[in-house]
C-alpha cells in the first residue's frame, strides 16, 4: 500500500527555488484541478471568480518566484492608484508628471532587477571605478508585467481607457497565471472586460483550447526540450568543439527550439485561457514563413512587437517626422526591444541587427517594391529563404553566452565547415534532426488546416479528449527518459 | 452552448485517472517504465532508502584525514586536493624529483623544468593548462613561454595562447588515421610539407626584456631544410626527436619556411631559457589508450635528453559514453600497458595520473553525475596503484558528485551544457584547484628540506637508466640538430647550435605495444 509522506506534501505546497512551478510540473496538475473546481463553482459571480483567479494566480507566482510575489502586489497597488490619479487630474502638466513618475518607477524596478549588474560591468570596463557585482535574483515575469503596467498607465494618460475601479481586477490583470512567466503581454482594455462576463466556453473555445494546449505542450516539452538538450545547448556553449556543419545544424535547430519553446508556452497560455472563457490574442503566426523582416515582426511575438509599436515607436514619433526620424525610431525601437530580452551586449546587438534589417527592408521596398521580375511564388520563396537566414544569423547573438562565443560560432561555420563525418553526424543525431524537420513542417501547415481540425474536434465525444491527453502524457514520459544523444565530437 | 462543464469534466477525469494510475503504478511499471516520469505521487510518497552501489563503496573508507595514515594505502585515492603516491610516506611529496627542481628554481638556480600535459578535449585550446602554466610561471621565476604548439589542430583557431599561421600545402597525420606515414609526435599529430611557411606567435604575456627560444621540433626522416630570412640550412633527421632553433630573442614571434616531405614536423616550442615549460598535448575524444601508437623509440629519445620532468595524464570523461556503464576493466587492460611503456622508456621522468572529472547524464529528465563515475575512478586509481604512478583525484578536488551539473546550470556558468567541458571560467577555477595541489606537494618537499630530512626519491625498476640527472646542471637538451649544408649566410643564433656531431640514433626497435 502507498504511504504518503506528509512532510513532502507540506514542502510541495511551499516555494522551492530548485523547482519553480511551470506547466510541466506534477504539482501543476493538482493546482489546475483545484483551481477549476473553484472557478466553476463561482461561474455566475464574476467578483468571486475574479477573487479565486487572483488568489490562485498569486499563489502560482509564489510557487514560481517565491517572495517576489510581493512585488506584483505592490506594483499592482501603485499602478492602480497612479492611473486613477492620472485620470482624475485635469491639467496636462499634472498628468504628464504622474505618467513620468509611473514610467520612472516601473522602469526603475525593472532596471534594478535586470540591468544593475550589466551597468556595473560597463562602468568597470570604461572607468577606473570598480564595483562588485550584486547578487540580485530576477523575479519571474517582471519584464512582462512591467510592460503591462506601462501600457495601462499610458492608455489611461492618452484617454483611451478609463482606469479600472476594482483593485482586484487590476491585480488579476497583472498576475493572471497562464501568461505570467512568458507572456503573451496582454492589454488591460482587452483583458479586464472579459472578467466581468459569465464563465462561458463555446464549442470552438473548448476545441481550440484543447488543440493549443496539446500542440503547445508538444512543441515546448518534446520538440524544443529534446533538441535543446541533445544538440543546441552544448554546441552553443562550446562552438570551438564542433565543426561548421555541426554549428550550422545547431543553428537551424535553435531556430526551431526558440520558436517551439516560446510559441509553445504562449499556445498553452492561450489554450488554458480559452478554457477559462478568456481570449488572449495569438502571439505567433508561423514566423519563419515571413518574406521580409517587417513581416517577421508581424508574426513573431506579436504581443511584444505590437507593444513596442504602440508605446515606444509611436511615442518617439513613429513615421510622422520624416524619413530619417522614421528610420531612427525603427532602429531605436528594435535596439531597446533587444535590450528588453536580456541584460547583455548580445541582446543589444541582436536588436540593432533587426533594427538595421527593418531599415534595409523599408529601403528595398521603396526602391524595388514595384519591380517584378520573377513570378510571385519564386520571389516569395527566395525572400522567405533570405529572411529566414537573416533571422537565424541574428539568433546566434541571441543565444550565445557572450560576444566572443557568438563570433566563435560564426567562425566555425565560415572557416571550419566540412562534410567530413557527415554520415556519422546524421547517424548520431538522427532523432534530433527528425524533430527539427518536424518543427519546420509545423510551419508549413496552413492555418486553414488547423481550423478544420478544431472544427471537426467539436463533434467528438469526451473520450476523444481524454485519450488525446493520455497520448500526450505517454509521449512526454517517453521523451523525458529518452537516451541522451552524445555530442558528436566524442566520436571524432 | 456553454462547454464550461466539459472543461472541468475533462480536467478532473484526466487527473483522477492519472492519480489512480499513480497509486497502482507498481503493477504496470515493469511494462511501461517511463510512467515514473509522470507519476503524480512520486514527490510525496515515503521513499525507500537507497543503497549505494557495491563497486563504489567496497573497500573504500569514508573521508580520510590526510595525516591519519602514515603511508598512503590504496584508499587514499579518495583524498582531494593532494597528489598521492601509494605506499609512500604521507609527509613526502608525490613528485620528489619535480619538487626538488622547483625548490632549486625558487632558490634562483638556472633550472629548466618541462612538463607534458596529456588530455582530451577538456584541455583543448590550452584550456586549464594555460592557467596552470600561468600560475606556475608566475610563482616560480616569472619566466614565460607557451611551450609546445602543433602546426595545426582542430582547436588552433580557438587557442588564445599561441597562433600558427601557415602558407603552403601540408599533409596531416594523426591518431585517428588508420595508416601513418611515419612517427606521430606526443601530440598525436605529425605534419609533412614540401614548402611550408610558418608564422608563429607566442601570445603568453612576458616582460619585454625576457628572451624566449623558439624551436622547431621534428622527427626521423631524411632531412629538413629551414629558411629563416634569406638563409637556408639543411638539417639531418636521424633521430626520432630533433629540434632546431628558429628564433631567440625578446620577440614573441618566429617566421620561417620549412621543407620536410619525408620528415615529420612536430610543431614549435616557445620557451624561456630557464624556468617552467608546460606543453599542452590535447587530442579530442581520446581516453589515453591511443598513446600506445607513439613510437617507443621516440619516447626513449626524448627521455635520453632529459626533456621531460613530469608527464600528466588527464583522461576519463570520454570513457563515460554510455550513461549506465559501471565496468571499466577494459580501460585498465588498455591503459596499463601505455603507462608501463612510458615508464619503461622514460625512466627519468615522473608521471601523474589524474582521475576523470565530473560528467553528468540525463537520467529520467534530471541531470546527474554518471552512475559509473566512482567505478571509473576506482579503476584509474588501480592503474596508478599497480604502476606506482602518483594519483590525483580531480573529481573529488573540484567538488565531486553534482559539480558539473551545478556549474553548467548556474546563472554564471562554469561548464558547458554538455555537462562535460568547463568553459573558460570553469577552466580557470579548476586550474587553481590543480595548482593548489601541485603547490601542496612542493610545500611538502620544502618542509622536509627545512627539517633537514632527505626528499626520498622512490626507486622505480627500469630496464636501464640512461642519464643520471642532477638538478644543479641544466639538462634540457635534446641536442639541437647541426646544420648539414650551408647555403646562405646563417643567421641562427650561433651559441646554441652545437658544433659536435649529432649522436647516432638508437637502433630502431619494433614498438613493443
Amino acid at each position: 500500500m502507498i504511504q504518503i509522506d506528509w512532510n513532502s506534501v507540506k514542502e510541495q505546497l511551499l516555494y522551492d527555488a530548485h523547482s519553480p512551478l511551470l506547466f510541466n510540473n506534477g504539482f501543476f496538475v493538482y493546482f489546475l484541478s483545484a483551481f477549476i473546481v473553484f472557478y466553476y463553482l463561482f461561474r455566475k459571480n464574476y467578483k468571486h471568480r475574479a477573487m479565486v483567479l487572483t488568489l490562485f494566480s498569486l499563489y502560482f507566482f509564489y510557487k514560481a518566484s517565491g517572495g517576489f510575489v510581493l512585488i506584483v502586489i505592490l506594483s499592482a497597488f501603485f499602478n492602480y492608484g497612479i492611473s486613477n490619479w492620472i485620470f482624475k487630474v485635469k491639467k496636462k502638466g499634472g498628468k504628464q508628471f504622474l505618467l513620468f513618475l509611473s514610467v520612472l518607477l516601473n522602469l526603475g524596478l525593472l532596471f534594478y532587477f535586470k540591468y544593475t549588474n550589466f551597468f556595473l560591468e560597463v562602468l568597470n570596463n570604461f572607468s577606473t571605478l570598480k564595483f562588485d557585482a550584486l547578487h540580485i535574483l530576477l523575479p519571474i515575469g517582471i519584464s512582462f508585467f512591467t510592460f503591462e503596467n506601462l501600457s495601462y498607465t499610458i492608455d489611461v494618460y492618452r484617454g483611451e481607457i478609463e482606469p479600472e475601479k476594482g483593485v482586484v481586477n487590476y491585480m488579476l490583470f497583472l498576475s493572471f497565471f497562464p501568461k505570467l512567466v512568458m507572456g503573451p503581454i496582454v492589454r488591460a482594455k482587452d483583458f479586464i472586460p472579459q472578467l466581468k462576463k459569465d464563465y462561458f466556453v463555446s464549442d470552438t473555445d473548448f476545441s481550440k483550447g484543447f488543440y493549443l494546449i496539446i500542440t503547445g505542450l508538444t512543441k515546448k516539452l518534446i520538440i524544443s526540450d529534446y533538441i535543446s538538450v541533445n544538440l543546441v545547448n552544448y554546441v552553443f556553449d562550446g562552438p570551438h568543439l564542433h565543426n561548421g556543419l555541426e554549428c550550422l545544424v545547431a543553428l537551424y535547430g535553435y531556430a526551431i527550439v526558440i520558436y517551439c519553446d516560446f510559441s509553445g508556452y504562449s499556445d498553452v497560455a492561450i489554450g488554458i485561457s480559452k478554457w477559462m472563457g478568456i481570449t488572449i490574442p495569438t502571439n505567433f503566426l508561423s514566423p519563419y514563413q515571413s518574406k521580409s523582416v517587417s513581416e517577421f515582426w508581424r508574426r513573431w511575438h506579436i504581443s511584444l512587437s505590437s507593444w513596442l509599436r504602440d508605446y515606444l515607436y509611436i511615442s518617439m514619433g513613429g513615421n510622422r517626422k520624416g524619413t530619417f526620424r522614421t528610420n531612427l525610431n525603427l532602429f531605436l525601437t528594435m535596439l531597446i526591444g533587444g535590450f528588453w530580452h536580456g541584460a547583455s551586449w548580445n541582446f543589444i546587438i541582436w536588436g540593432a541587427m533587426h533594427g538595421t534589417g527593418l531599415m534595409i527592408n523599408k529601403l528595398w521596398t521603396f526602391l524595388f517594391g514595384r519591380i517584378k521580375i520573377f513570378p510571385s511564388a519564386v520571389s516569395n520563396f527566395f525572400f522567405a529563404i533570405i529572411t529566414f537566414h537573416f533571422v537565424c544569423f541574428c539568433w546566434i547573438f541571441f543565444k550565445a553566452s557572450s560576444l566572443d562565443n557568438a563570433l566563435q560560432f560564426i567562425h566555425q561555420i565560415v572557416y571550419q565547415f566540412t562534410f567530413d563525418g557527415a554520415y556519422e553526424y546524421v547517424e548520431n543525431y538522427k532523432y534530433v534532426i527528425i524533430l527539427i524537420v518536424i518543427g519546420y513542417l509545423i510551419h508549413l501547415i496552413p492555418d486553414s488546416f488547423q481550423d478544420k481540425i478544431i472544427e471537426r474536434q467539436k463533434r467528438f465525444p469526451m473520450v476523444y479528449y481524454v485519450v488525446g491527453m493520455f497520448v500526450f502524457i505517454a509521449l512526454y514520459s517517453f521523451f523525458k527518459s529518452a537516451q541522451p544523444v552524445m555530442p558528436i565530437y566524442l566520436q571524432f | 452552448m456553454n462547454q464550461s462543464k466539459k472543461v472541468i469534466t475533462l480536467i478532473l477525469v484526466v487527473t483522477s485517472i492519472q492519480l489512480l494510475l499513480s497509486v497502482f503504478s507498481k503493477e504496470f511499471i515493469g511494462q511501461y517504465p517511463y510512467f515514473k516520469n509522470v507519476n503524480l505521487l512520486s514527490d510525496i510518497l515515503v521513499k525507500e532508502k537507497t543503497k549505494k552501489g557495491a563497486i563504489t563503496t567496497k573497500g573504500i573508507g569514508n573521508s580520510i584525514s590526510e595525516d591519519s595514515l602514515p603511508k598512503n594505502e590504496f584508499e587514499a585515492y579518495e583524498k582531494k586536493d593532494a597528489l598521492i603516491r601509494f605506499n609512500a610516506d604521507t609527509a613526502a611529496p608525490a613528485l620528489p624529483k619535480l619538487t626538488q627542481k622547483l625548490i632549486a628554481l625558487s632558490e634562483g638556480k638556472n633550472v629548466k623544468i618541462r612538463i607534458a600535459w596529456f588530455g582530451d578535449s577538456q584541455i583543448e585550446g590550452d584550456f586549464i593548462t594555460q592557467d596552470i602554466r600561468e600560475q606556475l610561471q608566475n610563482y616560480f621565476g616569472q619566466q614565460k613561454g607557451v611551450g609546445y604548439v602543433p602546426i595545426s589542430c582542430v582547436s588552433s583557431d580557438f587557442r588564445r595562447t599561441a597562433k600558427v599561421f601557415t602558407t603552403g600545402e601540408v599533409n596531416v597525420d594523426n591518431f585517428k588515421k588508420q595508416e601513418h606515414n611515419g612517427g606521430l609526435f606526443l601530440s598525436g599529430y605529425s605534419f609533412y610539407s614540401n614548402n611550408l611557411e610558418v608564422d608563429f606567435r607566442d601570445n603568453v604575456k612576458k616582460s619585454s626584456t625576457q628572451i624566449t627560444q623558439k624551436w622547431l621540433l621534428y622527427g626521423k626522416g631524411d632531412s629538413i631544410s629551414v629558411k629563416i630570412n634569406d638563409s637556408v640550412r639543411k638539417y639531418p633527421a636521424n633521430s626520432e626527436f630533433n629540434r632546431v632553433l628558429v628564433g631567440s630573442g625578446v620577440s614573441n614571434k618566429a617566421k620561417f619556411t620549412v621543407s620536410a616531405k619525408r620528415t615529420p614536423i612536430f610543431g614549435v616550442s616557445s620557451e624561456p631559457q630557464s624556468g617552467i615549460v608546460l606543453d599542452n598535448y590535447s587530442f579530442r575524444g581520446i581516453s589515453g589508450v591511443e598513446l600506445k601508437k607513439i613510437n617507443s623509440d621516440l619516447l626513449a629519445e626524448i627521455s635520453r635528453s632529459g626533456y621531460y620532468d613530469l608527464i600528466v595524464f588527464q583522461y576519463g570523461v570520454n570513457l563515460m559514453f554510455q550513461p549506465n556503464d559501471t565496468n571499466y576493466d577494459y580501460y585498465y587492460r588498455g591503459m596499463r600497458p601505455v603507462l608501463k611503456k612510458f615508464q619503461n622508456k622514460m625512466p627519468n621522468t615522473e608521471f601523474l595520473l589524474f582521475s576523470c572529472s565530473d560528467r553528468a547524464f540525463n537520467y529520467d529528465g534530471v541531470w546527474k553525475t554518471a552512475v559509473g563515475i566512482d567505478s571509473l575512478i576506482h579503476t584509474q586509481a588501480r592503474l596508478a596503484y599497480d604502476t606506482d604512478t602518483p594519483f590525483y583525484n580531480f573529481y573529488k578536488s573540484i567538488g565531486g558528485s553534482g559539480t558539473i551539473v551545478k556549474w553548467a546550470d548556474s546563472t554564471v556558468q562554469y561548464a558547458n551544457k554538455d555537462y562535460v567541458h568547463f568553459n573558460f571560467r570553469g577552466a580557470k577555477a579548476v586550474s587553481k584547484t590543480i595548482f593548489k595541489a601541485l603547490l601542496h606537494d612542493y610545500q611538502k618537499a620544502m618542509l622536509l628540506k627545512k627539517a633537514g630530512k632527505p626528499i626520498v626519491v622512490p626507486v622505480v625498476v627500469v630496464p636501464k637508466p640512461i642519464i643520471k640527472e642532477t638538478i644543479q646542471v641544466k639538462k634540457d637538451t635534446p641536442k639541437p640538430a647541426a646544420p648539414k649544408v650551408e647555403v646562405l649566410k646563417p643567421k641562427v643564433v650561433k651559441e646554441v647550435v652545437p658544433k659536435e656531431v649529432v649522436p647516432k640514433p638508437p637502433v630502431k626497435k619494433g614498438d613493443s605495444i
